[in-house]
């Protein structure tokens, strides 16, 4: 690896870009379920986008 | 859209340095220096022993990082005190900001006084296109738990069961309703759903016609309390792969304290033999074992190992929602010990899961690299939008607990949506629209978190649940620490 491009310090575990997907403003596609108390609910976070 | 955060035009105008290296370097440069604000709303740095990390909240991206970045990075917010950091030296700290640079140059890693991107959704985040139903196919129960909201069924008031024409005409609606959008969820829910599995069977027929003719996608799940889950219910479900959500608290001794049937009698041994026997026949189908944690069992990681060592894989829990003055319900002062539980469960399910014997739990299944998208995470769960809840005399409601609240009534399945103006007041409670969540780092994980319970104890969708948050953030932290892990193979990330 190029050493200026050697991280030292900081090593990216998983790389994202959530900024990326603003761009279709979405398909609309996705999961639909319910973050209440009773039914199982979502943290947005770990549904799969199903496009 | 106007009720999103505005974009500067100075930010556009004027491309900021990387600006970390700069600020690192001296650390005492104002020039180019990030606020506290934006460092803490973008980028959060969290730990456990033996492990650190750096979550780049609007990329979505995780960083393990070591003590001399994770120290840095506390100076930046300002949670490391002015000169705590003497012992790094220069060349240290220039290091770390060529590191942090990099990222963010390689889009992993946000300057921290961005402003949140702003996701196309066109102009308005009004009324959405309803593609999800709760059906409420019995307000009745054949058990009588402690901290149901529903009112031990009848969300209310009187105890009924939905018609199944009710359910098909609910159906009917959602086809008609949901346009072009080709996935669609229907939750049969109560109360206990089983009480009406007439009712269920039909709807099910009608809903596969109504797919197979439209060429949409239709997705069932069942909540149960499995008290009458038989073999042949089971088999229903599995032949129609419906997915099925089972509702036990974990021990014996906690599960019976709270979940008893209707003439005060234990139910665990009953619920346990239905749950193991139906789970058994669905090797690979959908289901999760759920339970509901209140104060009276903070150690509730105790529940949940106790339900992987009985032979589930797929587990749920959820903190109790119940007014403040319930016997049940989390206040502040139980927090450490809810942390602890959720400290512990990650541990435990990475030991489990290096000997080979790790199952999965709902709320630390992030999927940070193909996750929903932008304009998704705005509005969250998309009640009273995309998602509504059906009444057994077919009236629509936001969702399932908004269900018997005064003023929710949004309209029928007969005649449709009569009240579009509630679902407009749902897409305006986005997470940019309240300032609580605007600074909060987990924004787009939790989505503003539930609506439901925000009106319960603050009166308002606008204003979330503190301590939901608190208990989310903290689940968070556990997924996250849970994710790295798991990709490093290591036993900490």
């Amino acid at each position: 690896m190029d050493k200026k491009n050697e991280k030292k310090h900081v090593k990216t575990v998983i790389a994202s870009n959530l900024k990326a997907t603003a761009a279709s403003g979405g398909c609309r596609e996705c999961q639909t379920s319910c973050q209440s108390a009773c039914k199982t609910s979502c943290t947005l976070g770990n549904q799969a986008c199903r496009k | 859209m106007p009720d999103l955060l505005p974009v500067r035009l100075q930010d556009l105008l004027h491309p900021r340095k990387s600006g970390v290296q700069e600020i690192a370097n001296g650390l005492e440069l104002q020039r180019g220096r990030p606020t506290r604000a934006g460092v803490s709303r973008n980028w959060r740095r969290f730990g456990v022993p033996g492990a650190r990390f750096l979550l780049d909240v609007q990329s979505g991206s995780l960083h393990c990082i070591d003590e001399a970045a994770w120290d840095v990075i506390g100076q930046l917010d300002e949670a490391v005190p002015r000169g705590a950091i003497a012992h790094i030296g220069a060349d240290q700290i220039a290091e770390v900001a060529h590191d942090l640079d990099m990222l963010i140059e390689e889009g992993t890693l946000s300057y921290p006084d961005d402003p949140d991107t702003m996701p196309n959704t066109g102009q308005t985040l009004g009324p959405g296109v309803v593609k999800a139903m709760c059906l409420h196919v019995a307000h009745d129960c054949d058990m009588r738990c402690g901290y149901c909201f529903a009112g031990t069924g009848g969300f209310g008031g009187g105890r009924s069961l939905m018609p199944a024409e009710v359910g098909c005409a609910a159906l009917d609606l959602l086809f008609k309703l949901s346009g072009g959008i080709r996935h669609l969820d229907v939750d049969f829910f109560g109360g206990e759903p089983l009480l009406n599995m007439e009712a269920v069977r039909t709807i099910v027929k009608h809903g596969r016609r109504l797919e197979a003719a439209s060429g949409k996608v239709l997705k069932f799940t069942l909540t149960t309390n499995c008290l009458g889950l038989t073999p042949d219910i089971g088999g229903f479900l599995n032949d129609n792969n419906i997915a099925a959500v089972l509702s036990i608290d974990g021990r014996p001794a906690v599960h019976d304290a709270v979940r008893r049937t209707e003439h005060g009698g234990p139910t665990h041994e009953r619920i346990m033999a239905n749950a193991l026997q139906f789970v058994q026949t669905r090797p690979d189908g959908e289901y999760y074992v759920r339970g509901t944690y209140t104060r009276r069992n903070l150690d509730f990681v105790d529940d949940v190992l106790y339900l992987a060592d009985m032979g589930f894989d797929s587990i749920s829990f959820e903190p109790v929602v119940s007014p403040p003055e319930s016997p049940y319900s989390i206040r502040e002062q139980d927090l450490p010990q809810v942390y602890a539980s959720y400290d512990r469960l990650v541990d435990e399910m990475i030991a489990r899961r290096r000997q080979g014997r790790g199952f999965r739990f709902f709320h630390f299944d992030l999927n940070l690299a193909n996750g929903p998208c932008l304009a998704k995470r705005l509005l969250g769960c998309g009640a009273g939008r995309e998602y509504v809840a059906v009444t057994p005399a077919g009236e629509l409601y936001p969702c399932h607990q908004f269900v018997g609240r005064d003023g929710f009534i949004m309209g029928d399945v007969r005649s449709g949506i009569a009240r579009p103006e509630i679902g407009s007041e749902f897409g305006r409670a986005h997470i940019y629209a309240k300032p609580v969540c605007r600074g909060c780092w987990a924004r787009y994980m939790c989505s503003g978190g539930c609506h439901a319970n925000a009106h319960q104890m603050n009166g308002t969708i606008a204003e979330p649940y503190s301590i939901g948050c608190r208990i989310t953030r903290k689940r968070l932290e556990s997924a996250l620490t849970l994710a790295a892990a798991e990709a490093t193979g290591d036993s900490r990330a």
